[in-house]
Formats: structure tokens, C-alpha cells, sequence
């Protein structure tokens, strides 16, 4: 069973009092004691302002190319870095589903990361009956230049 | 500065070892001028299964949370394997963090409910939940 250890550490001294948090997982499947074990990391070069699918909620396992059921049970975790050196350059992360040939989908907004900056969530790769496919982990770019994305799927 | 770093480590998720280590800066949007607000650690008790609202988006202008910079920090603190937290903005579900799983993940506040909240996995049970803001813009209250 492999193990797989997350932590974090965190520096806040924007108060007078400074705060720091560290914290430290093992990455289990849902609701057990057994590791994940299986992982896809990537990185990949954006150069449109285009919203794109980084991870379809159908690449999760659990998930079995359907619905709300099967997805309920997929836990995954979803790790990406703006490797841009460019301070203004972001990407913004959404759920929902790449423009591509059909209409771009946001069920959500996450939030932007910038250059340099890297998020670390849960994910469940939901997937809804009325609107296959739209809990796709997105990402749109700031600007059509070269932009470096890396990600990495823990499931 | 307040800054944040991860590092991703398995010797045998794969036949390579991976381990990944990143530290960033918490920067406002657009800047390289650091965050200057925090709601400091906080800990609570969830003993309902009802959805819990932490943070309230502040999206009626940009002098607020409107794609602002913000980052967000929630561990389930619980001990118990089974128990879990979920995760939504708006209404869309993030993800489940299990007993003792964190997360850290900007916040853009864009849409018009875009609050974050809690949800226990079961009622009746003392599950506690630590979490944190860092931002940028102004609050109404």
C-alpha cells in the first residue's frame, strides 16, 4: 500500500501576533486506512486565454464514467503550481468544463493563482446527470503567452 | 511575508519516488506586495450535519473580495478515520477532507454567493475544524 504524506506549512505574520500552521497527512482512499495509489502529474504549456479541461472529472477512478453516485464516493486530491515567472501572469481555476467545440461551462469559480502560487484541495470530481462532465477541474489564463501549469491528480 | 509551502512526498506511489516542495509568497492580485489581512486561526465544533458558512464573500465591488487575493487554509481536525468535512463554494462541492486532511486554495469571491462552508459528514458528533483567511480588499462588516 503506498504512502503518500501531504504538508503543509504555514507563515502568517500579518497580525502583530504572527500565527504559524503546519500540518501533516497520509492520503487515504475515503473513509479508510489504505493509501491511494494511483497518481497522474503533468506539465503543460498554455498559450490561449482559453478556458481548458486540466483534469476531467472522468479521469477520477470512482467515478466510472457516470453519475452523482459513483462520483460521491471518488476522493481525490488535485495539486497545481503556476510556474510562471511573470508576477501578473494567473490562471483562474474553476469547475466546470473546457470551451472547446461546445460552450464554456463555469459552475464555480475557485480562485486565481499567479505566478508562483500553488493550491492543494480535495476533489470530488462530481459529475451531474443534466450536465455530463462540467466538474472538470479548469484553468483559464491570463494572458495568450507562454504560461507553464504543473498538476498532480492523487487518487 | 506570509507564505505558504507544501511538500508532496511518496518513496512508492510510483516506481520513482516523487516529492514535490513549493513555498510561495502570499502576494495581493496583480502585486508583489504581500496580503495584509488574516482572520488568524480559528477553531470550531461542528455538532450538526448543516452546512456551516466560514467566510462570506465579499463580491458587491472590487474595493472588496471581487478578485481580490485571497487564501484559505481548513483542516478537519478530527481524529475519527470515517468522519469527514465537505467542502463547497457557492453550492458546488470542492471535495471531502477526512480526519486530519487539509486544504490551501485561493479564493476569488466572484460569484455572487460565493461563500465557503462546512458541512459535517453526521450529526451528533463533536467534529473540529480549524481554518484561516489571508487577504486582500476591505469588509463591509
Amino acid at each position: 500500500m503506498p504512502t503518500t504524506t501531504a504538508t503543509v506549512s504555514i507563515t502568517n505574520d500579518i497580525a502583530s501576533v504572527p500565527v504559524s500552521v503546519s500540518a501533516s497527512f497520509n492520503l487515504l482512499k475515503a473513509g479508510s486506512t489504505e493509501g491511494m495509489d494511483e497518481m497522474t502529474s503533468k506539465r503543460k504549456v498554455f498559450k490561449s486565454t482559453d478556458q481548458v479541461d486540466l483534469i476531467t472529472a472522468l479521469e477520477a477512478p470512482g467515478v466510472a464514467g457516470t453519475l452523482d453516485a459513483a462520483a460521491d464516493s471518488s476522493h481525490n486530491f488535485v495539486y497545481i503550481f503556476n510556474a510562471s515567472t511573470v508576477s501578473t501572469d494567473y490562471i483562474t481555476v474553476t469547475q466546470g468544463h473546457a470551451a472547446g467545440s461546445s460552450t464554456e461551462v463555469i459552475v464555480e469559480q475557485i480562485g486565481r493563482l499567479y505566478a508562483g502560487d500553488w493550491m492543494f484541495i480535495p476533489w470530488n470530481s462530481q459529475v451531474t446527470a443534466d450536465a455530463a462532465d462540467v466538474g472538470d477541474i479548469c484553468v483559464k489564463p491570463s494572458t495568450a503567452n507562454e504560461m507553464p501549469i504543473e498538476y498532480v491528480l492523487i487518487s | 511575508m506570509p507564505t505558504a509551502s507544501i511538500t508532496l512526498t511518496s518513496a512508492d506511489i510510483a516506481g520513482d519516488p516523487v516529492n514535490v516542495s513549493k513555498t510561495s509568497t502570499c502576494y495581493k492580485a496583480d502585486s508583489t506586495t504581500p496580503l495584509d489581512q488574516t482572520n488568524g486561526l480559528q477553531r470550531l465544533i461542528l455538532t450538526t450535519a448543516a452546512a456551516k458558512e466560514i467566510y462570506t464573500a465579499e463580491n458587491a465591488a472590487a474595493s472588496l473580495g471581487l478578485n481580490k487575493a485571497a487564501k484559505i487554509f481548513i483542516r478537519n481536525a478530527s481524529t475519527v478515520t470515517t468522519e469527514y468535512i465537505t467542502v463547497t463554494i457557492n453550492a458546488t462541492v470542492i471535495g471531502k477532507l477526512y480526519a486530519g486532511q487539509w486544504l490551501f486554495m485561493p479564493w476569488s469571491q466572484n460569484d455572487t454567493a460565493a461563500d465557503i462552508k462546512v458541512t459535517a459528514s453526521k450529526a451528533g458528533v463533536n467534529m473540529p475544524v480549524e481554518h484561516m483567511l489571508m487577504h486582500e480588499g476591505y469588509f463591509n462588516a
